[in-house]
């Protein structure tokens, strides 16, 4: 390990800086670790929204909001630290790629945005609201992160990348499936579960186009939830079609290993894929169901985003059934008797923004109790499942998968069900549920609200 | 046991051998594990910055012991290999160095791991903490037991610590407000790694540890702040049993030079402590650096912030060019009372005062913020002043009598000068009992400004230290050029007790400008020369760091 002043890091400067981002914009307040302080926050309408008119003057609950920084409590593992570390790469510092507390520091973060959410320099352009100008992008947490690791990537290649991100997203190139099994295993569950779907890689016509993406139909555990997916759009009235053996794989762990040129080829051809499964199979809309997928084809340019590229009607799974259920097409009439905690996905609820659908689409099913862990909505916690973190450092995931269980369990009364709104948290709950022997059963959302079916 | 990889550092601490130094870690990796000892570059980087004007300063590696037999093994493997320590407590003494060293090279032990909360003593108001205890985790605890005590937090507390805030000698709000004042009782790791009970704390069994301060012989604990003489490890800090009624008093003015008449006005009601709070004083780009973008349109960076501007944005925010907030505390009967005297004597004396309705101010940040910090809530506010000009932030903190024509005379001197450099005037006085503490932000854009700013700084605290205002607390860059300036008798002094305490320099050298020569062949013995106080010209800001 060396540092030395010079031009290494100034393409990473300059990357960022491209995003509008200034490097030096940090407060060092550490709200985006630790929340120690709402008071700032009370101030504005999201944090309302999510605690209500009495929580949120209870003002500080000292509680971690950052996984990484929950697990290690080191100032290296915050984002403080790493976007410290993005501005020392620019200046200078050399790194070895090879050093494992390195690739520690840096991939270990889940991508999950709470420090973006709570960060007090980023929020306080609207929070003041007296004519203030600045973009709020001024500050993206979330963009350093993504330009440092491009940056590792590009400097390093995959040496740099830890083992198990880095299989995990070699898989993802070469197979476009996160098992690295063929893509004709993507049509599996349709038998297993015997879901009237259309396989539109051979031919044939649906309204809905439901993409599975690269996680979903590869895992046992999650074709309840796709097999559900389907019965709520059949419900409605919709024919349902896949791309079959052709399923795409958006691949956000290529994304988190820093290969953007692959990630952005990957999408890039998936986007063509479906725009030609769209047009030939006369597809009225397009739904995902996997939330980082959703976050890929909607993110802008600076998060290495496509959404510019995408040119077809375009939804996740769980705002597509609440349209549904508000127009009248789809109907829970069936009551559920059943005590659920609700746990909103990083990618999905807080990178997305869809935070009111999952509430309404549960508050339509009758005899439904849902409960809400405390971090929830934008301050949720994440469970340690997203960037690929679990294949890397899958103690550390299962440890934030114990803690993320353990939250909605303290505010279930009786029940033992958990509810996710994500395909990979649920996967990752689920295993993470078992190997504790805790009795939780996590359904995803498209599940319970199957179940409400008449 | 694991050792963790060791590639070598840049900077090794000074007359250190990476040989050596190796041997260090591996010890240290004995003692405290593998998981808390940092060498990667990664994990060393927060420990290299803060937002004041001086390039980051590298420590060697960062120790994050977990108990105070830990912290005493370390020492003493610090101690046989010359290996020099700079403890920290929670890390956030943000704008006076933060996590850095004096020197590059240092290792950082991060005391961080040690959060506990050891007491909480409701009848007699007090607790024990550790150096990890954040006002935020203290607050909390209180809280969620509904404890009727209040904390002191500072301005910008949550993350930070009582323990590394009262050894800093900080402030806050409350009449609780001079944190050494209303602390008792330390635990102490010397740096030979034998442990120090201050006062009633020296009797075996005490019972009195943390009520009784002075116990018997020597009253010690004030060495150990403001200094590198030992690492507190444990402190006793006074919590302010919450009062039946309180109601804070916000005024505003609309001339810079009510200042004057301002601190006159407080001064008796500070010293009768009728006022008990801290008062403080604040100017209008104090509160708005918080809030507002700074025009750069309108200065370019190099003209004052045009008062036309300053006027028309503090009137957006219930401010005015002064903004003073104090408090009353007590029984509802005294409360109102008190209350109701200063605001007639305000009536009486003050003509240009705006008496704020409160329920009106608190929908002001500002005010909110300043009513938190003094009824004991922590509130960060103030952390939007680093995005004033871009990232960079120094307090200059020099203390002054509290009479009004002190504070003009301070205003005097300060304006030129941050106009000299392009900088705007941006300070508050707190009025304490009989000095008011003048608290200057140097707001400045980083990287680009910092040579400006630091040539701005120095000239500030020479020009007050000229006066005879000596500041409080000064940044890392600035401790041997401020100590400098200090009588020599002090300074030897200081020195002595270093050389008594810490014969080989291991902890903490340079803090508050507190450094043993290099020892000569013997190692321990320092001649007549080498014991020579700083001279100012020798102490450079920011020299002997390495890059």
């Amino acid at each position: 390990m060396t540092r030395r002043r010079g031009p290494v890091g100034k393409d990473l400067t300059r990357e960022i800086e491209a995003k509008g981002i200034n490097l030096f914009e940090c407060y060092t307040c550490r709200l985006c670790t630790e929340e120690m302080n709402r008071g700032i926050l009370t101030l504005t309408e999201p944090y309302r929204q999510a605690f209500g008119e009495t929580e949120w003057r209870r003002d500080i609950f000292n509680e971690p909001v950052c996984p990484t920084w929950d697990y290690y409590r080191h100032e290296a593992y915050t984002a403080y630290g790493r976007a410290l570390m993005a501005r020392d790469l620019g200046d200078g510092l050399e790194v070895d790629p090879r050093d494992p507390r390195m690739r520690e520091v840096v991939y270990t973060c889940l991508l999950c945005t709470g420090c973006q959410e709570l960060c007090f320099s980023r929020n306080r352009v609207p929070l003041m609201k007296h004519d203030m100008q600045l973009p709020r992008e001024v500050w993206d947490l979330h963009g350093i992160l993504l330009a440092k690791r491009k940056w590792l990537f590009d400097k390093f290649g995959w040496d740099v990348v830890p083992a198990g991100l880095r299989a995990l997203a070699q898989r993802l190139i070469r197979t476009g499936t996160s098992t690295g099994e063929p893509g004709r295993a993507a049509t599996r569950w349709v038998k297993a579960t015997r879901s009237g779907t259309v396989d539109l890689s051979r031919d044939g016509r649906a309204d809905v186009l439901l993409l599975l993406d690269g996680t979903a139909p590869y895992d046992r555990g999650t074709w309840p939830a796709l097999a559900a997916a389907v019965r709520l759009l059949l419900a409605s009235g919709l024919t349902v079609g896949t791309l079959g053996a052709d399923e795409i794989a958006t691949s956000l762990p290529v994304l988190a290993a820093g290969d953007v040129q692959s990630y952005l080829r990957i999408n890039r051809e998936a986007i063509r894929r479906v725009a030609t499964v769209v047009r030939r199979a006369g597809v009225k809309q397009v739904v995902t169901v996997d939330d980082t997928g959703f976050a890929a084809w909607t993110a802008p340019a600076k998060h290495y985003g496509v959404a510019e590229e995408v040119s077809f009607p375009f939804a996740h799974l769980i705002p597509f059934l609440h349209t549904l259920l508000e127009d009248g097409r789809l109907r829970l009439t069936r009551p559920v008797d059943k005590e659920v905690a609700l746990l909103d996905s990083c990618h999905l609820g807080r990178y997305c923004k869809v935070l009111d659908a999952p509430r309404a689409i549960l508050a339509r099913v009758p005899g439904l109790r849902v409960r809400e862990a405390h971090l929830r909505r934008e301050y949720l916690y994440c469970c340690g499942a997203a960037a690929g973190v679990p294949d890397a450092y899958p103690e550390q995931a299962d440890w934030w998968g114990r803690k993320r269980l353990g939250q909605a369990a303290e505010v279930l009364a009786q029940g033992r069900t958990v509810v996710t709104t994500s395909p990979i948290c649920g996967a990752h709950l689920r295993r993470t549920a078992a190997a504790e022997g805790t009795g939780i059963e996590v359904k995803d959302l498209a599940e319970v609200a199957a179940l409400a079916l008449a | 046991m694991a050792i963790p990889v060791l590639t070598r550092p840049a900077v090794l601490p000074k007359g250190v051998s990476p040989r050596t130094f190796s041997r260090a870690i591996r010890e240290f990796t004995r003692i405290v594990g593998d998981r808390n000892v940092s060498v990667s570059s990664a994990e060393l980087v927060p420990y290299a910055h803060d937002v004041i004007m001086i390039p980051p300063i590298w420590p060697s590696a960062v120790v994050r012991p977990g108990s105070v037999e830990e912290i005493q093994r370390v020492v003493r493997v610090a101690n046989a290999l010359r290996i020099p320590l700079w403890p920290l407590s929670t890390g956030k003494n943000i704008a006076y160095g933060r996590m850095m060293a004096v020197d590059g090279g240092n290792v950082i032990l991060d005391l961080g791991r040690m959060n506990r909360i050891l007491e909480i003593n409701e009848p007699l108001a007090y607790a024990v903490v550790e150096p990890g205890v954040t006002y935020a985790q203290l607050y909390k605890h209180l809280r969620e037991r509904n404890l009727p005590l209040w904390l002191d937090p500072p301005a910008t507390a949550p993350g930070a610590g009582p323990l590394g805030n009262t050894v800093e000698r900080g402030v806050g709000y409350t009449p609780y407000g001079e944190h050494f004042l209303f602390s008792c009782g330390m635990e102490i790791v010397l740096p030979d790694g034998r442990l120090l009970r201050t006062g009633s704390g020296a009797l075996p069994g005490s019972r009195t540890w943390h009520i009784f301060k002075w116990g018997f012989g020597p009253y010690l604990d004030g060495l150990f702040t403001a200094s590198n003489y030992g690492i507190v490890t444990k402190l006793g800090i006074w919590l302010m049993p919450e009062p039946p009624a309180y109601q804070p008093i916000l005024m505003t003015f609309p001339n810079e030079d009510d200042i004057g008449a301002i601190m006159d006005f407080l001064r008796p009601l500070k010293i009768t402590h009728l006022l008990p709070s801290a008062v403080v004083v604040a100017h209008a780009l104090l509160a708005l650096a918080a809030e507002a973008d700074y025009p750069w349109h309108l200065t370019g960076g190099t003209r004052p912030v045009p008062e036309d501007w300053v006027r028309a944005e503090a009137a957006k925010r219930m401010l005015d060019t002064w903004n003073v907030a104090g408090c009353v505390y007590g029984s509802p009967a005294v409360v109102a009372e008190v209350a109701a005297t200063v605001r007639r004597k305000v009536a009486a004396e003050l003509p240009h005062a705006r008496v704020l309705d409160l329920d009106e101010a608190l929908q002001s940040p500002y005010w909110d913020h300043k009513v938190r910090n003094m009824t004991g809530v922590p509130s960060m506010i103030e952390y939007g002043r680093l995005s004033w000009r871009g990232g960079g932030n120094a307090f200059v903190a020099p203390v002054v009598p509290l009479y009004g024509a002190e504070a003009a005379k301070h205003m005097e001197i300060a304006r030129p000068l941050f106009q000299k450099y392009g900088f705007d005037y941006i300070g508050e006085f707190i009025a304490a009992s009989r000095d008011q503490h003048h608290v200057m932000m140097l707001l400045h854009k980083q990287p680009e400004e910092m040579d400006r700013a630091r040539r701005c700084y120095r000239e500030l605290t020479d020009a007050f230290c000229d006066q005879g205002y000596l500041p409080y607390r000064t940044n890392v860059a600035f401790m041997e050029h401020t100590m400098s300036r200090l009588d020599p008798v002090f300074q030897d002094v200081c020195m002595r007790i270093k050389e008594a305490l810490d014969p080989n320099g291991i902890l903490a050298p340079g803090k508050n400008g507190i450094r043993l020569p290099p020892p000569r062949r013997s190692g321990r013995t320092l001649t007549r020369r080498a014991r020579r106080p700083a001279s100012r010209k020798s102490r450079r800001p920011g020299g002997g760091r390495s890059r």
